[in-house]
């Protein structure tokens, strides 16, 4: 790209603070400096949810990452000297980092500006359903705990990138990794007050994401300015310290449970305070609580819940919408008490959660319609392969240990926005080449494989007959984007309604050039055939060329829109996906008491996946998520020091690597779902989920002791064990009711 | 930036002597992190890996000599790894199979850093660093070598050429913990050696105090050498631990290596 500049950002070195000044006089008089902007010199406007976050702090900032200048220059090193000859005065301000302390009415306000804002509370999630309190008095057993998850990071292995580029007809395109491209092409616009038409957003293959990528960045922004105001195209890296400090993380959330059953083990309720901690500016992640209370109100058949929910500003880097959202904190908390509950009860916890599993045909109490749902057969799978009837608390003296954890999570889609839907079109030539363009993003999740072989399948054609094109906003059909595990159902679906009609138009040619009538046709590895007569087969290509090259010859093309049928939720009722997913692991850890070192022997996972469309890549999903969620449970943290990332590199974010990963046993259980494509449903997040869960409950079969938090690093199990961190068993057995 | 590649030791001091600003290299696992995190902007390099004298080692009379260039996957191996076995099992904790490949002994000492893996098994074995410049040679316990988080007793125009140990007959053995199986930094590490002939049991530790540090109590009195060593220790809080952890994990670690090798 001729006359390319490097973009770099100049970020706030305080975790909140009020900017005085800013001087850029002398990093603008350094050659090779094209542009140096600041709030005070560019048109922006507020942007994200309740638009609480500027691309370009002007008044103040509020957390160390917060972008306050940026810079163009020829080169990284001029770009990077540039950064340093700004000179910003701060006047910093007093700080909150912690969610509770940031909930009293005494602390620092993060968002003065916003008058919708009350205390630090950036939003509520507040649900009430059936008699709780009636549902208590009745209950044999109640658990009650604090279970907290902490800040961690995406850390995929490219970095954040953007390029933006306008012609000289004033024509945006921007290159850039996210996978929500027509939503991010309308909040480039409304930000910066573009023409959206006038935008084109182009999405070259990712090299993953794992939700990282779904937010728009203020550095998305920014780069689109620097364009502008230097009229050349411009391109900005993150450095993999950025990536951790500026891009969004995994926000932390604090439970407050409480667990009631009856003597048989019943669920009677669920009650829950939960804090969860925003970060500096609403991210996606402030909306985690979507997915975290479905766990607490539809995990199992729960009769009667309760959850108050307060999203909390704090001054550290922001939460965006990372792989699992919300479920593997939610699911962390649900799932020990489910087996601090059949404890309390002395009940075997498998037991207790066949009784109260979902099943097909269910409404939960948020309006979620379960269609198909392996859940029982997944938990006796994983059941019967740990040996978990015979093991389960008989191996402590070898402090060892078995847990299990069950998910429930959207594999249908989820309406969060106005429309589900993702578009497809698919068209074959004068040879037999098929091509799909799909609204889907590829990030690395081998959707584009999945969508060739729906294609190839519904039409009869050989897989490597089937081009998937997508990753521009000019060519592809409109999409919401790739998140909530969708891609397969929704763009599936979607591809599959377009080459139904392919199928159809090149019956009809059949028909017409073979003489046979449609029900004795069919199409089978890119031959049409007939039945009962071997001589009559013809291939494709020469079908589409007696179609095509004739006088008033056509193409065949198709396309389709599938929005599935799905509702936007109102105060949290709704059914937003049109299938879930279920799955359940089982965790076999050895916990050194001396030391506090978990090490994770076994992990058995089996999970209802609909239909494994792609067997080895459905597996790879899942044994890739289940490798994330060891990681949660057991090492990855952002630790952070008076707001400041204490380590933002690979070294001591503590990602597991191959030795820290034992073999993963996978079971595909295949449900059929009526309404996914051939039956699949989303499993794109589902490895994540349970691990952190089971593996608690693993340690404490192998201890005794109750973990509170994850990861569940040597020092923090040696002070549980220290400290003696058992259950909270509030009322046991029928004694008192 | 220059990049001087000696093939020989003499003209690698020669080098060191012209050129004091020139850093030495020799894996580059340490140095090539500092340089791409922009941490050190040395004007030049001067590469010790082609240099067939700090390679490998040798043994006469009963005195080991580990060249400066020794990888940790060299000291895993046959014969090195039955002399020195705990310097064997901190060479299997370092890194990845690819560091473990380019990282040296020598380095480790160059870097000096507390959690330096090689240096409690080689300060438990009394070991002796041999330096040498254009002068000429001398050694130096390993332990009056280390003096602080980083810093060495290394003077200018001087190379570490290897470390010479005498490996006591009696049982040894190394544990260290982290937060992880691989790829990470010891929240705390130890090296136990039962010292038969000199009747004592010596143990050293990493990522405790500034430097790593060893401790010696006679065998009679083994069983107080886990309190010696958390008594010995000046540990801090930080991302990967808490001080009062890092003395809990050293006793429990003192306490198990030194039954390891009791027993056997
Ligand atoms: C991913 C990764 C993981 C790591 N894991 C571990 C680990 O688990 N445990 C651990 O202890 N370390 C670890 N390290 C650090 C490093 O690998 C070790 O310190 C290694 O021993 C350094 O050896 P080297 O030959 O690569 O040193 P270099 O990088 O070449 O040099 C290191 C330092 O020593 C100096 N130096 C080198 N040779 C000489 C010499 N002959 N005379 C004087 N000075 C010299 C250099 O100038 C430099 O200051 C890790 C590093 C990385 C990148």
């Amino acid at each position: 790209m001729s006359g390319l500049l490097v973009g770099a950002i100049l970020r706030s070195p305080h975790p909140h603070a009020r900017i005085v000044s800013i001087d850029i006089s002398e990093a603008e008089a350094l050659p090779g400096v094209h542009a140096v902007i600041h709030a005070g010199n560019v048109e922006q406007r507020p942007y994200g949810y309740n638009h609480d976050n500027v691309p370009l702090k002007g008044e103040k900032v509020r957390f160390i990452g917060d972008e306050v200048a940026a810079v163009a220059a020829v080169d990284e090193e001029t770009a990077r000297r540039a950064l340093e000859l700004i000179t910003v005065q701060y006047e910093p301000l007093p700080t909150v980092f912690d969610p509770f302390e940031s909930l009293d009415p005494s602390s620092p306000q993060i968002h003065d500006e916003l008058e919708n804002v009350e205390g630090n509370v950036a939003m509520r999630w507040d649900w009430d359903h059936g008699d709780v309190a009636a549902a208590e008095a009745e209950a044999a057993a109640i658990v009650e705990g604090m279970y907290s998850a902490p800040q961690a990071a995406p850390v995929p292995i490219e970095t954040h990138i953007v390029i933006a580029s306008f012609d000289p007809a004033e024509h945006l395109t921007v290159w850039s990794p996210i996978h929500m491209v027509f939503m991010y092409r309308k909040e480039l616009a409304d930000c910066l007050g573009l023409d959206w038409e006038h935008i084109t957003v182009i999405q070259p293959p990712v090299g993953g994401s794992f939700g990282g990528k779904i937010d728009i960045d203020p550095h998305d922004f920014i780069t689109v300015m620097l364009a502008r105001k230097t009229r050349r195209p411009v391109k900005l890296v993150m450095s993999r310290e950025e990536e951790f400090i500026g891009t969004r993380t995994r926000q932390p959330i604090h439970f407050k449970l409480r667990t009631g059953a009856d003597a048989d083990g019943n669920l009677l309720f669920r009650d829950a305070e939960i804090v969860s901690d925003n970060g500096a500016y609403n991210g996606w992640g402030s909306h985690a609580m979507l997915v975290a209370m479905q766990t607490i109100t539809s995990m199992y058949r729960v009769p009667a819940s309760r959850v108050r929910c307060a999203v909390v500003y704090t001054n550290k880097n922001y939460g965006g919408s990372v792989r699992g959202f919300g479920n593997p904190q939610a699911t962390f908390a649900v799932e020990q008490q489910m087996e601090e509950i059949a404890d309390a009860l002395g009940l075997d916890p498998m037991d207790v959660r066949l009784r109260n599993a979902n099943q097909p045909g269910d409404v939960t109490p948020q309006g979620m319609q379960i269609t198909s749902c392996g859940l029982e057969e997944c938990l006796e799978i994983v059941r019967e392969q740990s040996g978990w009837d015979k093991r389960r608390g008989t191996m402590r003296e070898r402090h060892r240990g078995l847990g299990a954890a069950a998910f429930v999570h959207v594999g249908g889609g989820a309406r969060i926005y106005r429309s589900d839907g993702c578009g497809a079109m698919v068209k074959v030539d004068d040879s037999a080449q098929v091509t799909l363009i799909t609204g889907a993003s590829e990030l690395g999740q081998g959707s584009e494989t999945v969508l060739a072989m729906i294609v190839a399948e519904e039409i009869g054609v050989p897989l490597d007959a089937v081009h998937v094109i997508n990753s521009n906003t000019d060519v592809k059909p409109w999409d919401v984007g790739v998140h909530a595990s969708r891609t397969t159902f929704v763009a599936g679906n979607a591809a599959k309604l377009a080459a139904t009609k392919v199928r159809e138009q090149l019956l009809e040619t059949a028909v017409e050039v073979l003489g046979a009538p449609v029900d004795e046709l069919r199409i089978v590895d890119g031959v049409v055939e007939v039945s009962g007569d071997e001589e009559k087969r013809m291939p494709l290509g020469k079908l589409m060329r007696r179609r095509l090259l004739r006088e008033q010859g056509s193409i065949v093309m198709a396309t389709a829109f599938y929005d599935p049928p799905t509702q936007m939720q109102k105060d949290y009722y709704g059914n937003v996906s049109a299938a879930y997913g279920f799955g359940a692991h089982v965790a076999e850890v050895e916990v050194d008491p001396g030391t506090g070192m978990v090490r994770l022997l076994n992990l058995w996972t089996a999970h209802d996946v609909g239909r494994a469309i792609n067997p080895m890549s459905a597996e790879g999903q899942i044994e890739g998520g289940a490798a994330m969620g060891i990681g949660l449970a057991l090492s990855e943290e952002l630790v952070i020091f008076d707001g400041q990332i204490a380590a933002p590199n690979l070294h001591d974010y503590g990602l597991p690597t191959a030795v820290d990963v034992p073999r993963i046993v996978v079971n595909l259980v295949e449900t059929i779902d009526p309404r996914g494509p051939f039956g699949a449903k989303g499993l794109g997040e589902a490895g994540i989920i349970p691990p952190a869960a089971a593996i608690a409950n693993a340690v404490a079969d192998a201890t005794g002791i109750r973990p509170r938090a994850y990861p569940m690093r040597p020092w923090k199990v040696k002070e549980w064990l220290d400290a003696g961190e058992r259950s909270h068993v509030a009322r046991q057995g029928a004694a008192d009711a | 930036m220059e990049v001087f590649r000696p093939s020989t030791l003499d003209e690698a001091l020669r080098l060191r002597a012209e050129h004091p600003q020139a850093r030495p290299i020799q894996g580059g696992t340490d140095v090539m992190v500092e340089l791409t995190f922009g941490d050190a902007r040395p004007e030049a390099l001067l590469d010790l890996s082609e240099l067939a004298e700090l390679r490998g080692f040798a043994e006469e009379d009963g005195l080991l000599r580990l060249g400066a260039g020794l990888t940790y996957t060299e000291a895993m191996q046959t014969p090195l790894a039955s002399r020195l076995p705990a310097l064997a099992e901190a060479s299997r904790t370092v890194g990845s199979p690819q560091i473990r490949n380019r990282g040296t002994i020598g380095g480790n000492l160059g870097t000096a850093s507390p959690a330096g893996d090689a240096l409690p098994p080689l300060l438990a074995e009394r070991a002796e660093v041999e330096l040498a410049s254009a002068r000429g040679t001398r050694t130096m316990p390993l332990a009056e070598f280390l003096l602080g988080v980083k810093r060495t007793a290394l003077a200018p125009g001087e190379l570490v050429t290897a470390v010479r140990v005498r490996p006591c007959e009696g049982p040894q053995t190394f544990a260290k913990v982290g937060q992880r199986n691989a790829m990470v930094i010891a929240i705390c590490s130890l090296a136990v050696v039962v010292d038969a002939e000199a009747g004592e049991v010596r143990a050293a530790f990493g990522s405790s105090a500034v430097t790593a540090r060893c401790v010696v109590v006679p065998l009679a009195e083994a069983a107080e050498l886990p309190e010696r060593v958390v008594e010995a220790a000046s540990p801090i809080d930080d991302v990967r631990a808490t001080a009062a952890y890092r003395r809990h994990a050293l006793r429990v670690l003192a306490a198990r290596t030194l039954e390891r090798c009791l027993r056997t």
